[in-house]
């Protein structure tokens, strides 16, 4: 069975430009003890999607579907009983973590707090757990009288790593955990994210534009584009055979596959273009592209991808490498 | 005539440097243990207020904002004369040689003498005692109006600025009418309405200095409810109580201690304005705002009638000023509110 499931969601704000269409008709499933990653450009609706999991977006949201978490419909819980499922059930790391940790609090009170309030617990037990979970993600238990900003970027990523697993949560996202930080800290940051979510055999919803960090840890990624998805698969095969144009794209974007940037910029959520999304930065659209909206089309081995060209064969055309560059 | 007051004035004013320096120096050699003591009163409270203020802002290290405050000379100049004067409020019936009501209309309008230090007023009243009961009187009414409005403008202030909406339009409509008048002449409105007494004062000063705190807080809170670790505590299920008390609340307290610190003095004036013109303490009592009214008719003849208190209120409001702006300097808010 699985733990979380989001059927046909759609987030959007309503702001002066007008509706912003942040993500539309989302179908996905994380199962329990599962690493999914959610990748996709800067600005495609990733974080917002995290977010609507938790429903700690902003007032002028107007989320529709269903998010079943174990059976339970998320959004249709009261404020209250969603506040108890926070962190307790689900828990998040955010972005930026230098900006995610109260300035005025020690990072071992930030900690402790999470007990007390969560838990009951009493002061000493608290701070107790709290030098236990700061052992935990690597950070020297004697250092938790200190401030935020006594702390590296790639520490204070582990503090937010232990806030959010801090109640044992069965899902955790984890929301660019690795961003702006070096590839030594990076790799240690998602050996410690993924080993520490094996070993409570929580589930992981990795959000991330960080291709590398995905494909090592995650057993299935999603990928979005401008608020939908394009494609999900386990994660190897997407990255040893990208389906979607998109998917290819990034990819090919990575240092080792030549740094080729997908032209163009991301679609407008107000008004998004016709057919798919993704035509008007396509290497292989046709003129169907523009006018047929894609559906999410079922493949052979949990596959999914949004993309006219498999429509027919199930397989993509073959188009020369070339192709790709005019 | 005039030619004769002014020599007496002039001699006066000699008489009392002379009288003044020799108590100085009499001091520093009979009593250099008190001077010790003093500076270590300084030091206590010094490392007290650097204390709280690191508890309350853990931007910088403490041992780090204790030095910084001590090395800010004026601030340190600043806590002692506060510590100095508190010493003497509370104190006053030790270090006053006379009863401050006592009338001697038979010795009236001494100037400065070994028995009264700062000569007498009108009354055969020693000026010396009254000024030292008159601090009483004057930090009692700037700590108690300080406390009572920031605790209540701070308090408005979260609770508007965070739930924002009608509740929030209210009081922002509330400080707008208050501030819309010059302070002053609400406070006389409102001490006029209730008579003079402590108390009022207190009371009228209070409804006159509340918004000064709300509209700083709610403005920090606007921006600071938009935080990204307002957020993470909401993903941990936090609520806005717990939110407004942990997160809020001690983010703002830093500006709130500087702000508090530096109205006292302005509460102080104020005090001393309304007893001034006759709205504040009732007269027998030693006040220093009374004191100088009651001073002006021997402005000429007798200025140490009025030299005294308004000496105690400069000194009192300078050692506020300059102890609320060191403050600012090592908790480094940049309220920018007072300036």
């Amino acid at each position: 069975m699985s733990l979380l499931s989001v059927e046909a969601l759609n987030v959007s704000f309503r702001t002066g430009r007008g509706l912003v269409k942040a993500n539309e008709g989302i179908f996905l499933e994380i199962k329990e003890g599962e690493v999914l990653a959610l990748i996709g450009e800067t600005g495609c609706g990733k974080t917002t999607f995290g977010k609507a999991l938790l429903r700690l977006l902003s007032k002028n949201v107007m989320i529709k579907g269903r998010i079943l978490f174990r059976g339970r419909d998320l959004l249709a819980l009261s404020r209250n009983e969603m506040r108890q499922l926070r962190g307790k059930e689900i828990g998040i790391v955010l972005q930026n973590p230098s900006l995610a940790l109260n300035p005025v609090l020690s990072i071992g009170d930030q900690l402790a707090e999470v007990y007390r309030s969560h838990e009951g617990c009493g002061k000493k037990e608290a701070e107790k757990k709290a030098g236990e979970m700061l052992g935990l993600v690597g950070i020297d238990p004697s250092r938790k009288a200190e401030y935020p900003h006594q702390f590296s970027g790639g520490m204070l990523q582990r503090v937010m790593v232990a806030l959010g697993l801090a109640l044992r949560p069965a899902l955790l996202i984890a929301d660019e955990p690795t961003r702006g930080l070096d590839l030594q800290t990076k790799q240690q940051i998602a050996d410690l994210i993924s080993g520490l979510v094996k070993q409570e055999a929580s589930a992981l919803l990795l959000i991330t534009h960080d291709l590398e960090v995905a494909e090592q840890i995650a057993d299935r990624a999603a990928v979005m584009y401008a608020g939908e998805i394009v494609e999900t698969g386990k994660a190897r095969e997407i990255f040893s055979n990208p389906g979607h144009p998109y998917t290819r794209a990034l990819l090919e974007a990575l240092p080792e596959n030549g740094l080729r940037a997908v032209p163009g910029q991301g679609p407008s959520f107000v008004n998004p273009p016709s057919g798919c999304r993704f035509h008007p930065r396509c290497a292989f659209g046709t003129e169907s592209c523009q006018k047929i909206r894609p559906r999410l089309l079922e493949l052979e081995g949990e596959r999914q991808v949004r993309c006219l060209l498999f429509e027919s064969t199930g397989k993509p055309e073959e188009i020369p490498d070339d192709a790709a560059k005019s | 005539m005039t030619d004769m007051t002014e020599s007496r004035c002039i001699n006066m004013t000699e008489k009392t440097a002379e009288k003044m320096t020799g108590e100085i120096s009499e001091k520093k050699t009979g009593k250099k243990a008190e001077k010790t003591a003093g500076k270590m009163i300084g030091n206590i409270a010094g490392i007290m207020i650097g204390n709280i203020a690191g508890k309350m802002i853990g931007n910088i290290t403490r041992k780090k904002q204790v030095q910084e405050f001590r090395k800010n000379r004026l601030a340190v100049l600043g806590v002692l004369l506060i510590a100095f004067l508190a010493f003497l409020a509370l104190f006053a019936p030790l270090v006053s040689p006379h009863d401050p009501l006592e009338q001697k209309l038979e010795r009236g309008l001494e100037g400065p003498s070994l028995e009264y230090p700062f000569g007498t007023d009108n009354l055969g009243r020693c000026i010396f005692s009254r000024v030292v009961y008159g601090t009483q009187v004057s930090l009692g009414i700037g700590v108690l109006v300080v406390t009572a409005t920031s605790i209540a403008g701070t308090l408005l202030g979260i609770l508007s600025g965070y739930k924002g909406g009608l509740f929030d339009e209210i009081v922002m409509r509330g400080v707008d009418i208050v501030l819309a008048f010059p302070n002053i002449i609400l406070a006389l409105v409102i001490a006029g309405l209730l008579g003079s007494g402590f108390f009022n004062v207190v009371l009228a000063l209070s409804l006159t200095q509340w918004p000064v705190y709300t509209r700083l807080v709610r403005a920090q809170v606007l921006s600071l409810k938009k935080q990204a670790f307002v957020e993470a505590a909401r993903a941990l299920r936090a609520s806005n109580f717990y939110i407004m008390r942990r997160h809020i609340l001690p983010n703002c307290m830093g500006s709130v201690v500087v702000l508090g610190t530096l109205e006292i003095a302005h509460v102080i004036i104020f005090a001393a304005a309304l007893s001034f013109l006759g709205l504040g303490i009732p007269m027998p009592t030693a006040e220093w705002g009374s004191m100088l009214k009651e001073g002006i008719p021997y402005l000429l003849s007798a200025p140490h009638l009025t030299f005294f208190p308004g000496l105690m209120i400069m000194l009192t409001v300078l050692a506020f000023n300059f102890a609320g702006d060191g403050l600012r300097d090592c908790l480094d808010t940049g309220t920018g509110v007072m300036a």
